[in-house]
């Protein structure tokens, strides 16, 4: 256990459809780990959350966001660019997790620095399956920093 | 120069000695002898120098006495006599010629009727020469009676004119009782001298008048004649002969000079005494009528000057003439063809430029510095609705284009400023159109710019055309765009619900497992699969509208390598099937790397994929031929009904089931659309049973 312990995770899902929000919290509910899934549900709020303006004032700062591409009001490429260009934001780790498998959103995503890019699968068993190797692989796996860029 | 009248003749009388042609004198006498005395010699003379001679009797000498003497006085005389050379007419003014009757339509009659007759004397005179010239005599020798003085009037020697110039000698016998010393000089003036017995000797009475006269005329005729034999233009001097109703219908050569033979072919002593019916013969009937031409200045004096083409020498003549006697003309001519030739050239030159320039379709304008029309085409006149003349000298901004200056596009105007030649397109109502006008400075010799050649092409069709392709291309690209973003939007928006149904039914599948019978695991089973398949077949159909949209890369790409990377990526298929593949010498191509290994592994894949019972072999090879590469994939595998070879390459069509073979049925479309980005075609050669062979080409430039 990386983390320490009796302190959970954070984690901001940024997703407009409550399908796949609800099969988010589905798989995530069985997790090993402790963690708070935090949702929001276009891009603006998303940002909102992670500066913590107006309703978000209370929030904690979320220890990895997981960010869909296709979002109302502000697209999941410019939160990601924003977040990756704001020093107080770009230290968390940031999972694309999209419908799409096309090759120019890949690179894009990887060009403004997500930090990876998973495609959603169409069969359950498969979505379940990539849900847990994220939750293992940065909740488990990878060490998460404690602080931002600034605060050194 | 050939002539026949240049050289002297004898005149018989020892007291004159030699006379030249075109002389006359005259005798007076008062017996019969003093005629014989003077005229039997003269007449031998002219006997024995080859001329005709025409002795017209003067009472009260009779044709037999003269016949007589002539006999005693000349050897051989009957040959004379038979050849017809000596003609003997009594005059009707003798009182012993009733005797002798009338001899029909002879010679005789004819010459005494009109050597006795006033007015016909010249003629007959001239008829005589003709007789003379045609007959093979060298001239004519006249002796005839002077007529008398008429009641109060003037003796005179009618006739006279009829011999200067001509082949003739004449003598005129006048009887001398009727004159007294005056008239006597009065008679001489008219000839040349006069012969008169003075105490029993004949003497030659000259008047200082004739002399002088003969002195210049002497020297005017030898300056004339060297003028004439030593000129460059042919001369020659002819007398017309005219039929029985007086019309001109022949001429005779009587004198040509040097330059005569060198132009028109003939030899001078060839042609002397030659009538041109002889010498030509077809000139009678010659359109251009010289008979007539020349009849008509022989006939009125008034001279010609024309150009004649003449059909046997193939020449062109220019050809003065001109009479210096009735019934005779002289004709100067010179060589013309070289001329005549060059001007019919310069004609069919100008004509076949004004054909050519009337024959192009575009309108062409020629136009000055100052905008005025010099000369305008066929089409041009057309298209103005004028004829072509009306249109010179009009400014063309006003005439074409209805304004009162040059309009601001005229490349024209650009032109006269610069010299260059310009290219303009431009839209004209006036004249229904869209045009592409050039305009070609024009310079006389002394560089000077004086105008334009304006050629406007008709491009309304093109521009037509060009409009509708562009407009064609923006639907096109535009079409493109939306095809593109309908495959983005199936990539993404499409695949957002499929993935939401698959999993839900999935989980409610797992949720209610023992609450569900098994038709409804099954049912959920159907639909999940369903979904997958909607869901690779929206991605192939994004494959296929990337494929030749965005970016294109194309470099020099090994084929060989990139056909390595095409197997790396297949190596699972291939080793479950055992397949081998085999290349050899592929080319380096102009190409898009990326999509190259598509295209290969698409192929590769599809050989190993259809295999037969046999292990697969794949043998990939290239070929150059004509500017490209002709690459050719061939397997062992099960064929392909060649009426299907238009089916396979179209976008999700399958010959076969999904239980069969898998595959969204998206390949051969996706290897169809990036060898036809790469400019080349692809095709297939196969049969059931038979494997299957793709060719594809690829330019060997782009």
């Amino acid at each position: 256990m990386n983390n320490v312990p009796g302190d959970p995770i954070e984690v901001l899902l940024v997703e407009d459809n409550p399908a796949d929000v609800r099969l988010m919290k589905e798989s995530l509910r069985d997790s090993k780990v402790r963690n708070n899934l935090h949702v929001v549900n276009d891009g603006e709020a998303a940002m909102s959350f992670l500066r913590r303006e107006g309703k978000y004032s209370g929030v904690p700062q979320p220890d990895l966001i997981m960010l869909d591409l296709n979002l109302p009001k502000k697209d999941g490429r410019e939160v990601l660019q924003e977040i990756k260009t704001d020093p107080a934001l770009k230290h968390i780790p940031v999972v694309v997790v999209t419908t799409s498998s096309a090759d120019e959103d890949i690179i894009k995503s990887y060009c403004l620095h997500a930090n990876c890019f998973v495609t959603k699968p169409v069969d359950l068993d498969q979505f379940i399956k990539v849900v847990q190797a994220i939750e293992d692989f940065w909740f488990t796996i990878v060490k998460l920093p404690r602080e931002g860029c600034d605060r050194k | 120069m050939y002539t026949v009248h240049s050289d002297k003749r004898k005149s018989g009388i020892s007291l004159i000695g030699d006379l030249p042609w075109g002389t006359h004198f005259c005798q007076f006498y008062q017996t019969k002898q003093d005629l014989l005395d003077i005229l039997v010699p003269y007449f031998r003379a002219g006997l024995e120098n080859n001329e005709f001679c025409v002795w017209v009797t003067s009472e009260p000498l009779s044709v037999e006495d003269a016949k007589r003497a002539l006999k005693k006085a000349v050897p051989h005389f009957e040959k004379y006599a038979k050849k017809g050379q000596m003609q003997l007419v009594p005059s009707t003014r003798c009182h012993n010629t009733k005797g002798q009757g009338p001899s029909g339509k002879s010679i005789r009659s004819e010459i005494r009727a009109e050597l006795d007759s006033e007015g016909q004397r010249n003629s007959a005179i001239l008829t005589m020469l003709d007789k003379a010239v045609l007959g093979g005599f060298e001239g004519l020798r006249l002796a005839c009676s002077a007529f008398p003085a008429k009641e109060g009037g003037k003796v005179f020697a009618c006739g006279a004119d009829a011999i200067v110039g001509h082949n003739a000698l004449a003598v005129f016998a006048y009887p001398r009782d009727r004159f007294d010393a005056i008239s006597l000089m009065e008679v001489v003036k008219d000839h040349r001298f006069a012969l008169v017995r003075n105490a029993g000797r004949w003497e030659v009475i000259e008047s200082s008048e004739a002399r002088t006269v003969k002195d210049a005329l002497k020297r005017s005729e030898e300056k004339l004649r060297s003028l004439f034999s030593n000129m460059s233009e042919g001369f020659a001097y002819h007398r017309i002969v005219l039929d029985e109703k007086g019309k001109p219908c022949d001429y005779v050569f009587l004198e040509v000079n040097e330059s005569f033979g060198r132009l028109t072919g003939f030899e001078g002593k060839d042609i002397i005494g030659k009538k041109v019916t002889e010498a030509l013969p077809g000139i009678e009937k010659d359109p251009a009528d010289l008979i007539g031409k020349y009849g008509k200045v022989a006939m009125t004096g008034e001279p010609i000057q024309f150009e004649s083409y003449s059909g046997p020498l193939n020449k062109w003549f220019s050809i003065s003439a001109f009479s210096p006697h009735k019934g005779y003309f002289a004709v100067t001519f010179s060589d013309i063809t070289e001329r005549k030739c060059a001007e019919q050239e310069l004609v069919r030159a100008k004509e076949e430029w004004e054909r050519t320039f009337d024959s192009v379709p575009d309108l062409i304008a020629i136009l000055d510095n100052q905008h005025r029309i010099v000369r305008v085409n066929k089409a041009m006149a057309e298209r103005l609705g004028h004829d072509a003349e009306e249109c010179v000298g009009m400014p063309c901004y006003r005439y074409v284009h209805g304004l009162s200056s040059p309009p601001g596009c005229c490349p024209h105007s650009v032109t006269m400023k610069d010299g260059c030649q310009h290219i303009a397109e431009l839209h004209e109502d006036r004249l229904g159109g869209d045009f592409l006008v050039s305009t070609t400075p024009l310079f006389d010799e002394r560089g000077q710019l004086i105008g334009s050649v304006h050629v406007a092409r008709d491009i309304t069709e093109r521009k037509k055309a060009e409009e509708q392709l562009k407009m064609t291309m923006t639907d096109l690209e535009r079409s493109n765009k939306e095809l593109e973003q309908f495959a983005y939007i199936s990539s993404h928006d499409l695949q957002e619900p499929l993935r939401t149904i698959s999993n839900y039914v999935q989980l409610i599948g797992r949720r209610y497992k023992n609450r569900l019978d098994s038709d409804a695991d099954e049912f959920i089973d159907y639909i999940v699969g369903g979904a997958v398949h909607m869901q690779t077949l929206l991605n192939d159909l994004l494959t296929y509208s990337r494929v030749g949209s965005g970016q294109k890369s194309f470099s020099l790409t090994d084929l060989n390598s990139v056909l390595e990377r095409a197997v790396a990526n297949l190596k699972d298929a291939i080793d479950r099937n055992n397949a081998e593949i085999n290349w050899t010498g592929l080319p380096s191509v102009h190409a898009d790397g990326t999509r190259m290994a598509q295209l290969f592994q698409n192929l590769v894949s599809n050989a190993v994929k259809f295999r037969g019972s046999d292990l697969p072999r794949v043998q990939i090879t290239a070929e150059h031929k004509d500017k490209e590469w002709v690459v050719r994939v061939s397997d062992n595998g099960i064929g392909i009904d060649p009426k299907y070879f238009d089916r396979i390459f179209l976008i999700f069509k399958r010959l076969h089931s999904r239980g069969e073979y898998e595959g969204s049925g998206i390949g051969l479309a996706i290897c169809k659309k990036i060898v036809e980005t790469h400019g080349g075609r692809i095709w297939v050669e196969s049969g059931p049973g038979k494997g299957t062979t793709f060719y594809f080409t690829i330019p060997e430039k782009r």
